[in-house]
């Protein structure tokens, strides 16, 4: 805030010394050539008629009138006729190139000083020419006066946003921070202590909201600290429960692995029985015949053949119960259960 | 350059733009350097000091600016005749005038009749030449009014405000003076307050915008203005027109050198037949100038004797 007052200070400065300035040299400006054009009307007969002390006397009361004109003077072919220098007229503010035959003004610097220089021919420049110079110097003053007092309100601003932003931050900033303070203390459980801010403004209503809020968490928290309890106690049984189950389901898993085992045991035993006693029938019957003494090729070959055979399908089965992974049961149509080992 | 940055700037240039523009300067004002302690003494303009120049006053008549205006052209022909320069001199009375020729610091002047009595009886002020207007070198005082005014004749006057010219005048004091006088009557009793404008064109401006109830004028003047449609004369009309007064003259000292009093008559004599000279006249109505006679002034002289009485 203060950066702010500051820098409206600054720029006040700045606006007054360029555009005041600005604006008084316009008005200082219309002021001399209102005053040249009146005057020369107005000297305008006297002049003709040598009625110096009228004209003088117009002079005096006009520099009294406004403390801007520096001096009056009437050249009349190059001859200065009446002038209010005290000391002497100063010769290098005769001819300085003013226009001769309508109002005019130039800027004339002199001795550290400047004056805006009118010029107004006296009835058509047949009874000469008046001069007037309005001096910048009150101008000036009244700017310097004004940037003065600029600076002093820029001070007392500074000096009261500064007390007022103090003011302002123990008002507000103070309460902020029990408000914190109390929060951390809410975050890590501690519900002990109230907020002391009252009033009727928006901190006093934030810490009545806060006060509130605070009750509300203890409430709800030691609601919680129960339905946790109650949750850890129904937790242990569930424990309890799930154990039991795991147990039970062990035990039904082994026996259902007893189950399996037994019921692949049978399958295999079911499906070995055919090739084996296929297998035994054509061992029994080749030994019958080497027994009988039946060397026919074609019948050893017969009955190598099937001992082969009944093999394969022993080998073959014992291939599948070596991939066995998982058993299933496969019902028949008539009612048969068989372990498929898989096809 | 994000989107902050760039409102700054552009905040920045608006503030500081106004600062460029009252800054620049306007590109015809012109600046000069004097040193003001280098100083001169100056003398007043002093009327005695150039004697190589003709110098003719003109009594105040009309206001100064209207007198410089319709001699301007008449002095540049003088001059042009005499191959000497002539100054045009004016005084705000006809008193100043009048002291003024009997010091001699004039070579010549145009007065009006009352003056031209006084100073004739004072220090035999000289008739020169008199100008001729409307057939006549006459002229006669006019008593005015606002056209608007109820007032129709001189006793309507009574109570009222007054304006005089020149306190010296003929047709601007005397005349009025005397009138009132015939009746037993003095301006300071019969009129409520007087006031002095001190040229007849004033006079009449004065009735014109109310300023006064009446005032005494010039009939030349007032005619004059009519003729040329002068916006101050139609707002008065005419309530009494006096008997007829020897026309201001044109004058001179009375130890006037002959040779310059010769010269000066002449070019007024002859202006009428040059055409330069006559175009001049005819601007300001005057016919001619005639050599008038002292007689043409009695009239004047006998209303400053009754009211010396």
């Amino acid at each position: 805030m203060m950066l702010v007052v500051l820098f409206y200070a600054v720029f006040s400065i700045f606006f007054v010394d360029l555009y005041v300035k600005k604006i008084l040299k316009e008005e200082s400006i219309e002021v001399g050539e209102s005053l040249v054009a009146i005057m020369s009307y107005h000297i305008a007969d006297d002049l003709l008629i040598k009625d110096y002390v009228s004209i003088e006397k117009l002079f005096e009361e006009t520099m009294k009138a406004n403390k801007e004109v520096a001096y009056i003077f009437v050249e009349q072919n190059g001859r200065i006729l009446l002038n209010t220098f005290s000391n002497g007229f100063p010769k290098e503010l005769l001819n300085i190139g003013h226009k001769k035959i309508a109002i005019d003004y130039m800027i004339v610097k002199a001795n550290n000083e400047t004056y805006y220089d009118f010029s107004a021919p006296i009835f058509e420049g047949r009874a000469g020419m008046l001069r007037l110079g309005l001096t910048e110097r009150m101008g000036e003053k009244m700017v310097k006066e004004t940037i003065k007092s600029l600076i002093y309100i820029a001070l007392i601003t500074l000096i009261a946003a500064f007390a007022f932003s103090i003011l302002l931050s123990k008002r507000l900033v103070h309460p902020l921070f029990l408000l914190t303070d109390s929060a951390v203390k809410i975050a890590g459980g501690d519900y002990s202590r109230q907020i002391e801010i009252h009033g009727e403004d928006e901190v006093g209503k934030l810490s009545a909201a806060f006060n509130k809020m605070e009750d509300a968490v203890k409430i709800r928290e030691k609601e919680l600290r129960e339905i946790n309890e109650e949750m850890e106690t129904v937790n242990i049984k569930l424990h309890e429960y799930i154990t039991e189950l795991n147990r039970t389901k062990d035990e039904l898993v082994k026996s259902k692995q007893d189950a399996a085992v037994v019921q692949t045991a049978r399958s295999m035993i079911h499906h070995m029985r055919q090739p084996l006693t296929y297998l035994i029938m054509a061992i029994e019957l080749f030994t019958e015949d080497i027994q009988g003494g039946a060397f026919n090729a074609d019948l050893i070959q017969k009955r190598l053949f099937a001992i082969e055979e009944a093999s394969l399908k022993v080998s073959d089965i014992l291939k599948k119960f070596e991939q066995l992974r998982e058993y299933r049961i496969v019902k028949y149509s008539d009612k048969t259960e068989i372990i498929d080992i898989g096809e | 350059m994000n989107k902050r940055g760039l409102y700054g700037v552009f905040a920045l240039m608006f503030l500081l733009l106004p600062l460029f523009l009252f800054s620049c300067k306007k590109t015809d004002e012109k600046t000069v350097a004097v040193d003001l302690k280098k100083e001169i003494r100056t003398q007043r303009d002093n009327d005695l000091n150039n004697r190589q120049s003709i110098r003719i006053a003109v009594a105040a008549v009309i206001s100064p600016k209207e007198t410089a205006v319709y001699y301007d052209e008449m002095m540049k022909y003088v001059s042009r005749k005499l191959e000497r320069p002539i100054e045009l001199i004016q005084r705000k009375t006809y008193q100043e005038i009048n002291d003024m020729l009997e010091r001699k610091e004039l070579d010549l002047a145009f007065v009006c009749s009352g003056p031209y009595v006084t100073g004739h009886d004072k220090f035999g002020m000289e008739l020169l030449v008199a100008p001729m207007l409307y057939g006549k070198p006459f002229y006669q005082a006019y008593f005015i009014v606002h056209r608007n005014s109820p007032i129709k004749d001189i006793e309507g006057l009574r109570g009222k405000r007054f304006a005089f010219t020149d306190p010296n005048s003929n047709t601007g004091k005397l005349v009025p003076t005397y009138v009132l006088s015939k009746t037993g009557e003095t301006p300071e009793t019969f009129f409520k307050e007087v006031i002095y404008t001190y040229s007849h064109d004033n006079s009449i401006k004065a009735v014109s915008k109310r300023l006064v109830d009446g005032a005494s004028v010039d009939g030349l003047i007032w005619d004059y203005c009519n003729e040329k449609s002068s916006e101050c004369v139609k707002g008065t009309k005419i309530i009494y027109k006096s008997p007829l007064f020897g026309i201001p003259p044109v004058v001179v000292h009375p130890q006037t050198p002959l040779a310059v009093k010769e010269s000066l008559k002449k070019i007024f004599l002859e202006m009428d037949k040059d055409p330069e000279g006559k175009k001049i006249l005819s601007e300001i109505r005057i016919e001619r100038f005639i050599v008038p006679e002292d007689s043409s002034y009695n009239s004047v002289r006998e209303m400053q004797k009754w009211l010396k009485k």
